[in-house]
């Protein structure tokens, strides 16, 4: 008999879950119509174009990122729609702005009249449609669209271990997540259930000690505000699995917890930047945390080291997907939700700041059979990504969509075209914005707006083609394009606030 | 058989003794959760519709009333299997005592297991001693008749919120039901 290692009987484990979860792929996506692309959106949470070698940062973050990149399109200067998981992803997902879908708070939602203005809606069923949200924030949003997914798994599925409950409830899996794994046992301060909370801590607590973090030095990957951890290897190997199961035609939204914190590097990459490689020094903002430079450094290293740990993953679920000619009948999208920032006494992305590493995310797409390498500088959004996908997968795009079609896939560079960033988590979803920041970003310039803040109101331009670190304001130097660009975003956060006035 | 099954029916106390201690557990679980559910709701209210916000009551409900029912059968087990002397014959007073006790013991459980701390592992180790204490307080108290007074006047006086809480309990519970079901 052959020995059967952990990871082989997690390969035959993914391969058995994947005909008992997906029994309808077998009987009708095979039968499916070729003529439509496969379509892979593969999002990392939480992950910064800035911080990835592929977009040019010296530590080397994503060797196989850039492998993947060589037979793809490299967006440069795609925004995010937010600074965290749910505008971000909601954003992704409607093809809308914050201030339009209003999942603008945490833990928040998109309005109840927009539910069916998601991706999964438009293709429609001619696509078998799979939703992974491993983040729980992503699965808030992912299943308010439940009624347009075919499969959908919950955050827990390719886990080492986990005491979400929100499963157990596959018809109401929304409010059970939002209810019970986001109130009742959510793991922050003393449980909200006096006699089950305890109870829920002490058991997860035990198996949690039992784990073995072989192979982690700074402990397992976990999502520590809910009760789960999970091996990156396990994920990618399930993942692996999962896409080759899969029968064209499908469209697949793997929204992936990593590298969000807690940065939990393998031991491949423990240690790796010990380099005493420094970024360039920023002054810290007003309304930053105040970290201290060594907090934000030490942070920074881990980040990346975790990153390149996920890259390495990333590359053998790439290996898999070449063997299995996926990338001959598929769009392959790498994108992420929000980036993560280690500068200005800040770290991390529960920040009211808009700064470059905050909202500069990936975004490389392959095309079916894609040979070369192709860049675009102009700068795209999250927003653009629904209606290019909807394109390639020969729908018609609604006309709910604020995005553009990505140039190279339908679309033009537009220098000229402006996009918008908004971060207000403390804005009341059904009420004007009073306090949130917004940045603008129209060819070169990014504008960027703190509405609301004490003292005043205050506005920041910079040039991100001369000065991508953001250090030099030149609101006051610059008065014409500061006062255009400025006109333009009041004009458009006034129509947004519209239907919202009395 | 037949008189051992006897034996045990005998052995559960009236009604109107287990409602004034069922009284004391809701009084006890609910309003830990009812607290922190209203400290969520002004982060909650920024995005949540009126549903939104009746359906975590729902479900928080529901978590309650189980809570409640399973603190219930600790006392109702204790009066079964223990001598009818020990517990049964002074059914409310001790299980009002225990209730108490064991909640009291609970809450300062919860107010130790922050998740964003170190788990404190050695109060938990101290659980059986705690029990322990707990039982021994249940029959020191009954041994003092003023608070033998104080704690039954307790228990009666609480009951009428039987009136609001299981009413609650149902419709939450049926809520749950209907969104899972439907």
């Amino acid at each position: 008999m052959p020995d059967i290692n952990r990871r082989s009987f997690l390969k035959l484990a993914g391969a058995a879950t994947s005909a008992v979860l997906f029994p309808r792929l077998d009987s009708s996506l095979k039968q499916g119509d070729a003529s439509f692309p496969n379509i892979i959106v593969l999002l990392f949470d939480a992950m910064s174009a800035r911080n990835l070698s592929v977009y040019g940062y010296p530590r080397s973050t994503a060797s196989n990122l850039e492998r993947f990149a060589e037979h793809a399109t490299v967006y440069h200067s795609h925004s995010a729609g937010g600074n965290y998981t749910i505008p971000g992803t909601a954003s992704l997902l409607t093809g809308t702005y914050p201030w339009t879908h209003r999942a603008i708070n945490y833990g928040g939602q998109v309005k109840s009249n927009m539910v069916e203005d998601n991706i999964f809606h438009a293709l429609g069923k001619d696509y078998h449609r799979l939703a992974f949200g491993q983040n729980v924030w992503a699965q808030f949003i992912l299943t308010q669209f439940m009624a347009d997914i075919d499969t959908f798994l919950p955050s827990s599925t390719f886990g080492e271990l986990d005491y979400l409950l929100s499963k157990y409830f596959p018809k109401d899996q929304n409010m059970a997540a939002r209810a019970l794994d986001d109130f009742v046992f959510k793991m922050e301060r003393e449980p909200a259930s006096m006699v089950f909370g305890p109870l829920h801590r002490m058991l997860y607590f035990r198996d949690s000690t039992k784990l073995k973090p072989k192979g982690y030095p700074r402990g397992l990957p976990q999502n520590v505000n809910y009760p789960l951890y999970f091996r990156l290897e396990d994920v990618f190997d399930g993942l692996a699995s999962l896409l080759q199961d899969l029968s064209s035609p499908f469209f697949t939204y793997i929204h992936l917890f990593p590298p969000h914190a807690p940065y939990r590097a393998s031991d491949k990459f423990y240690s790796k930047f010990l380099d005493g490689w420094s970024p360039v020094k920023k002054p810290v903002h007003r309304l930053g945390d105040g970290l201290s430079d060594l907090v934000i450094k030490t942070e920074r290293r881990y980040y990346d080291e975790y990153l390149a740990s996920l890259d390495w993953e990333f590359g053998r679920l790439l290996d898999a997907m070449e063997d299995a000619g996926i990338f001959e009948n598929s769009y392959v999208v790498i994108t992420s939700d929000h980036g993560e920032m280690f500068e200005r006494g800040e770290k991390a992305h529960a920040t009211v700041l808009l700064y470059d590493p905050v909202v500069h995310i990936p975004l490389i797409i392959s095309a079916p059979g894609q040979k070369v390498r192709s860049d675009v500088y102009a700068p795209t959004h999250a927003v653009d990504v629904l209606p290019t996908l909807l394109q390639v997968a020969g729908k018609p795009v609604p006309s709910w969509c604020e995005g553009r079609l990505l140039p190279g896939l339908g679309g033009v560079e537009d220098m000229e075209r402006s996009h918008f960033i908004v971060e207000a988590k403390s804005t009341p979803a059904f009420q004007p914005f009073k306090k949130a920041t917004i940045a603008m970003q129209k060819g070169n310039y990014k504008l960027i707006y703190y509405m609301g803040y004490e003292p005043d109101d205050t506005f920041e331009l910079y040039d991100l083609h001369a000065d991508i670190e953001e250090l030099d304001d030149l609101y006051p130097a610059q008065p014409a394009i500061a006062r255009r660009m400025k006109e333009e975003l009041l004009d458009s956060l006034f129509d947004s606030n519209k239907p919202y006035m009395k | 058989m037949t008189g051992y099954i006897l034996s045990i029916t005998e052995k559960i106390p009236k009604l109107e003794e287990i409602a004034p201690v069922y009284a004391v557990i809701v009084m006890m679980i609910y309003p830990w959760t009812l607290t922190r559910y209203f400290w969520k709701l002004s982060s909650w209210i920024l995005f949540a519709s009126v549903g939104d916000l009746a359906a975590f009551f729902a479900y928080m409900v529901v978590v309650n009333l189980l809570e409640s029912i399973l603190i219930l059968l600790v006392p109702l087990a204790m009066s079964i299997v223990l001598p009818g002397k020990w517990f049964y014959d002074r059914f409310k007073t001790r299980s009002v005592a225990l209730v108490l006790f064991g909640l009291g013991y609970l809450i300062y459980l919860n107010k130790n297991l922050h998740a964003d701390s170190p788990f404190p592992l050695t109060l938990v180790r101290w659980i059986p001693m705690a029990l322990v204490v707990v039982l021994l307080l249940v029959f020191l108290v009954d041994q003092v008749g003023f608070l033998r007074r104080v704690l039954d006047e307790l228990a009666n006086r609480l009951t009428i919120f039987l009136y609001i809480s299981i009413p609650v309990s149902v419709i939450a519970l049926l809520v749950v039901l209907i969104r899972n079901i439907i």
